[in-house]
């Protein structure tokens, strides 16, 4: 069977789409735990994203924070504003 | 009933897909697996057949433990309660919208990560003051929140000209890592989004527009607005609640308007 043009462009595309709607929902292997597996736990090991912040070493001054923005043309988000 | 889940850092909503032989009050946990006191949603719902438990997850573990149980029966494993059963586990995209959360407004892009990092973490810090990467946000991180000597029922509070934060530990050990995002985001809000600084309903609504628009769950923000006002059933309060509610409600349909 030979496809043309068309056809290949129209199958790749629905493939493409398949594999993305299967990809974004897996079902996952039901594994029971009897015990929660809490170990020790490190936080060092989280991703960087994840990570705690830094801890201000005790006596160390508190920095001197942000200041609130009175421009109106302010572009923060706003409940009534978007 | 105890599911080990590999969620791997992904942000995620979890679908789990419950079934009961009869009307019954579902308890629905979902864990770190490995960090204590560290919990992305506990609610329960009365169900009768077959319904869907969604919890979103913009920030997930390595792997959780999700808990299923009839409150009635309290946690037995698979096959000892006939009354529940859990049909699947299915991991979906999450939903966001990031077009309401001006992430590229460097104030807010700063106190979502720090809040992030401090909530993910609260579980397991020690007392003390936290400090965001550009030092330009503070928590402080104590046992509880007093006023000359007596203990305060907030679970958080902001200062007006600092820009400081106070955190009860002993509030945010018990609340999820959502509760802990919606509390922090209100304090944010009071300062650095609000025309009114004052104004409580304004900081509700302002921290829950990036809340919600970060992907945070609906139900997790409804729980700690609820769980800090019934300590304080004010007319204020409860006037604050109807409104969160009306806006949460309204917010997918983009259709939120409060005068």
């Amino acid at each position: 069977m030979t496809l043309n043009k068309k056809e290949i462009i129209y199958a790749s595309v629905g493939l493409f789409v398949f594999l993305v709607i299967y990809a974004s929902t897996r079902k996952i292997d039901l594994v029971e735990v009897y015990e929660p597996q809490q170990k020790n736990f490190d936080n060092s090991k989280l991703p960087k994203e994840l990570q705690p912040p830094q801890k201000l070493v005790d006596g160390e001054p508190i920095p001197e924070g942000a200041k609130r923005n009175f421009s109106k043309y302010s572009n923060l988000p706003r409940f009534d504003k978007w | 009933m105890i599911f080990n889940v590999p969620t791997r850092h992904e942000e995620q909503t979890l679908l789990i897909k419950v079934k009961t032989t009869s009307p019954q009050k579902i308890r629905i946990k979902v864990v770190d697996a490995e960090q204590p006191n560290t919990s992305f949603t506990d609610r329960y719902k009365t169900i009768d057949g077959e319904s869907i438990f969604f919890v979103r997850m913009p920030v997930s573990p390595k792997e959780a433990l999700v808990y299923v149980y009839n409150e009635k029966n309290g946690n037995l494993p698979v096959g000892q309660d006939d009354s529940v059963s859990v049909e699947s586990i299915t991991k979906a995209q999450l939903e966001k919208k990031l077009d309401v959360v001006d992430l590229g407004n460097p104030l807010v892009r700063s106190f979502v990560n720090f809040a992030t990092r401090f909530c993910y973490n609260a579980g397991s810090l020690s007392s003390g003051n936290y400090v965001s990467d550009d030092r330009k946000f503070t928590i402080q991180y104590l046992p509880v929140i007093k006023d000359m000597g007596s203990e305060q029922t907030t679970p958080a509070r902001i200062d007006v000209d600092s820009g400081l934060i106070e955190v009860s530990k002993k509030h945010f050990m018990d609340y999820t890592i959502p509760n802990r995002m919606a509390i922090l985001l209100h304090e944010f809000s009071h300062i650095f989004l609000n025309d009114n600084i004052d104004d409580e309903v304004e900081a509700d609504l302002n921290g829950l527009l990036i809340y919600l628009g970060l992907g945070y769950p609906r139900i997790e923000a409804f729980e700690v607005f609820a769980k800090t006002f019934i300590v304080a059933p004010t007319e204020q309060n409860k006037m604050r609640y109807d409104k969160i509610v009306n806006f949460i409600d309204n917010f997918e349909n983009y259709n939120t308007f409060i005068s």
